[in-house]
């Protein structure tokens, strides 16, 4: 069930992976997509933010260009599904309330700097007290308890600390973090899995626990092949422009088209046999002095042993024979030959993408508020049982404190009106 | 913190893996790591090429078994080796489908339903497996059965094309993934949300994971800047819209740099007296993010001058100090040799390997309070086969001799 109708069947009732659960959201932009992959499997995530609306709603772009903080487009890309209630925890009746929505809570995520909920005496043993099977989930620069956890994190510095930015970048100028926000999503995605982990164990044994996420451990984890290099051998990668290492060879990975470039890397042995004969072909095709001919089986090529002379020389063919080639060509042609080059898209492409088209990976998500429609991801991942989609846009500030405050959690209309009074609410 | 001793988290989950190469390897791990049962099958034939990276000088081109980088990736699995063309395989797959809770695979797509085994004939024999499946594209649509790496998915999703200086070409990280480690993360979410699904309703399902899919998630706010306001991002350096000054700073030494991200303006003038107020930061215009981001190649020159007389990591913590987010651009060296938070969580981890010997490997990348993982090293190709063949699956000693002689194992 992979077309509409999985849609529409999930619009009358609620049928994913972990419908039935809730959670209560806290984080700052540093921790949203956690919230949203869970939304996504269907668990009910109330936003709970402070008074004036989340710190992260001020990040731009915003719709329309203008700084609005029900406008920002990193707030609505990565909070859809939720509910949002306001929530002032830093009042004693702020933190009664958010207590109370604790005891029925199945998850709490938070993105504070470590100590803070302990502070004001909502922190995972208050939780705990509340509700023994309660997750909490903390999402943060350098984790809970180190000697860096007063540091300021965010994208760059943990792109940094984390090993990444080392890597990327040419050898001549500064090295360069990742483009939107990679560190900060992967950490996300990771705090999900831990999260979904914990609950599994919860359901066994009854008891909740706390899930620790560093943002800078989790991108660590994609310099594996750098801490190999280094434990083993004491030698360690840079950044190298365009170019690529392949276990102990570096070759160029990107290139330059007519009109674009194209990611293509020449693999050593079975991994690249087929890809690279296919390219020869194609350079013999349209007419190339073609050094790749040189290698007489693809299969038993072992690039560490071919001479750099030789490598330079089948470098400059390449370059040559793409540069002669635009991206639709790369696209159809490139595909048909299954040569293994992917053109360099951008966001305009993505749109476009005709295997994002088949998939329906993207929704027209309606802002009847502003008479507009947005493209929005529609799902993570698929699967046959389960509608793990995204429905709804993402809430303005306090846009569910109705809802939730009377109707979940039982406030009379003068206690609403008290509170906010009081700044609580 | 009480940890739940007693019991691993996925302490009975039973998981039959196809999968290889660095994504299919991790997302197994990660269960392995937590308890589950894995049974990875391997061939010489086809075989994971993790098996065959030699990046470091211990590993041989002969050995399968003698390298760290696949061993990274298949902690706590046993190894199996099985020839899946052979005629017979099919009724030994059939016995594990019968054993297993979960069935993971990473093929291109298509290549298990083609070998036989796909989701209709584990359904068959056990009606509420959960399978799931890991690729670039996904399992359907015109481009799923493209080819790919860990590159493939970076380069289509956008990724790649934003990385980089605007006047230069793009760059890759030169021995850095994504989707490899994103995509896995995916993997173990939807099979453990799965399992309780399963827990509650007795129903199994069918997962499609899709790197490129994983990966255009997050570049879903250029895509709506781009439909919303006509605004066509695209690579910019170390530059964001929402903070300036926003890079890295060369730092005294050879090639040594430090990351900083001013977000506020309140941060601003912290840096600016951290710099000794010098006069051209009383120049009005940097007072706001705005004027900032207007000034930003005067900013960069004039701070990098500044920070050229400092070392990485002293500046580092005295800008911290401070209140103003600031990072050493760490080296391999720096997170294996120096980096105290890495040390203080317990991030590398020894593990006692039968060939390699001891050596530190990265656990999972999160810490659960009530569950520690645990890392058995990785096993050597084939290595479990026999035990598999007759713990698991209870055959006899003559039925695994008869298979094996038929040469169903290898």
């Amino acid at each position: 069930m992979r077309a509409r109708e999985a849609v529409d069947c999930a619009l009358s009732g609620a049928n994913g992976l972990l419908s039935g659960f809730r959670a209560l959201d806290l984080t700052n932009a540093d921790g949203y997509v956690c919230g949203k992959v869970l939304a996504a499997l269907g668990v009910d995530v109330w936003k709970v933010e402070r008074p004036g609306g989340d710190p992260g709603r001020y990040r731009g772009p915003f719709i329309g260009g203008e700084p609005d903080p029900d406008k920002g487009i990193y707030w609505h890309v990565f909070n859809t599904d939720k509910k949002s209630v306001t929530l002032n925890l830093e009042t004693v009746k702020g933190r009664d309330i958010f207590l109370r929505m604790a005891v029925s809570a199945d998850f709490v995520i938070e993105s504070f700097p470590p100590g803070y909920l302990d502070r004001l005496g909502i922190g995972y043993s208050a939780l705990k007290a509340v509700n023994p099977r309660i997750i909490l989930t903390s999402i943060t620069p350098f984790g809970q308890n180190t000697s860096r956890s007063g540091h300021r994190g965010g994208e760059l510095i943990c792109s940094a600390l984390g090993g990444v930015m080392d890597n990327i970048g040419d050898p001549d100028r500064a090295p360069l973090v990742e483009p939107t926000e990679s560190c900060i999503y992967h950490a996300g995605v990771a705090a999900a899995t831990g999260t979904v982990l914990a609950h599994y164990g919860r359901e066994m044994s009854g008891q909740g626990e706390h899930v620790d996420v560093s943002i800078q451990e989790v991108a660590v984890t994609r310099s594996a092949a750098n801490l190999v290099l280094w434990d083993f051998d004491k030698r360690s990668v840079q950044r190298m422009g365009p170019f690529t290492r392949f276990g102990t060879t570096k070759v160029r990975t990107i290139w330059k088209l007519k009109d674009g470039f194209v990611n293509w890397t020449m693999f050593a042995g079975v991994l690249g046999a087929r890809a690279n004969a296919a390219l020869s072909r194609w350079m013999d095709e349209v007419g190339m002095d073609n050094p790749l001919r040189e290698v007489k089986d693809w299969k038993t090529l072992d690039l560490p042993s071919v001479p750099k002379e030789q490598l330079d020389r089948w470098e400059a063919a390449i370059a040559e024979f793409f540069l002669g080639r635009t991206k639709e060509e790369i696209r159809t042609e490139g595909s048909r030959r299954k040569i293994s080059a992917t053109v360099l898209d951008g966001p305009d492409d993505l749109l476009a993408n005709p295997q994002l088209h088949d998939r329906e990976f993207w929704m027209e998500m309606d802002y009847p508020e502003w008479g507009m429609k947005l493209p929005m991801p529609r799902y993570f991942f698929l699967s046959n049982e389960t509608e793990n989609f995204t429905r709804r846009r993402a809430p303005f500030i306090g846009e569910h404190n109705e809802e939730i405050y009377r109707n979940q959690l039982g406030l009379s209309g003068e206690e609403l009106k008290a509170l906010q009074q009081e700044g609580v609410i | 913190m009480n940890k739940i001793k007693d019991k691993k988290l996925l302490e009975g989950v039973k998981v039959f893996d196809f999968g290889w190469a660095l994504a299919g390897g991790y997302t197994t791990k990660l269960l392995g790591d937590h308890g589950a049962t894995v049974v990875k099958a391997e061939s010489t034939v086809h075989i994971d090429f993790a098996r065959t990276n030699r990046m470091v000088s211990v590993s041989s081109r002969t050995n399968p078994d003698d390298k760290p980088f696949y061993s990274y990736y298949n902690t706590s699995k046993l190894g199996f080796g099985i020839n899946l063309k052979h005629p017979r395989a099919k009724e030994v797959i059939a016995r594990f489908y019968q054993w297993a809770d979960v069935v993971f695979e990473n093929f291109s797509p298509g290549k298990l339903d083609e070998l036989g085994f796909g989701y209709e004939f584990a359904k068959s024999i056990k009606p509420d497996i959960i399978m799931c499946h890991v690729s670039i594209y996904g399992q359907s649509g015109r481009m799923s059965n493209q080819p790919g790496t860990d590159g493939t998915g970076s380069s289509a999703a956008a990724h790649r094309l934003l990385t980089g200086w605007p006047e230069r070409y793009p760059v890759p990280p030169s021995n850095i993934f994504y989707g490899d480690m994103l995509v896995p993360l995916f993997a173990v979410t939807s099979i453990v949300a799965a399992l309780d699904y399963r827990r509650r309703t007795g129903k199994g399902q069918e997962i499609d994971c899709s790197m490129f899919e994983a990966l255009a998630q997050k570049a879903a706010p250029t895509v709506v800047d781009l439909a919303g306001n006509g605004n066509l991002q695209s690579r910019n350096g170390n530059r964001v819209a929402y903070a300036a000054p926003h890079g890295a700073y060369p730092c005294r030494g050879e090639d040594r740099w430090c990351a900083i991200a001013v977000y506020s303006d309140e941060e601003w003038k912290a840096l600016c007296e951290a710099m000794g107020n010098p006069d051209w930061c009383r120049d009005p215009r940097f007072d706001t993010l705005e004027g900032r981001k207007s000034g930003e190649d005067l900013l960069d020159e004039r701070i990098s001058r500044w920070t050229r007389e400092w070392e990485a990591d002293r500046l580092m913590d005295f800008l911290q100090s401070r209140g103003i987010a600031a990072g050493v651009i760490q080296t391999a060296r720096d997170l294996v040799d120096a980096d105290p938070v890495l040390r203080e969580r317990n991030y590398l981890v020894p593990v006692d390997h039968p060939v390699l010997g001891p050596f530190r490997h990265p656990r999972p990348p999160f810490l659960l309070s009530g569950h520690e993982p645990s890392m058995a090293p990785s096993p050597g190709l084939g290595e479990h086969t026999f035990h598999v063949c007759t713990e698991i699956l209870g055959m006899t000693d003559e039925e695994f001799i008869e298979l094996d002689q038929e040469g169903v194992f290898v």
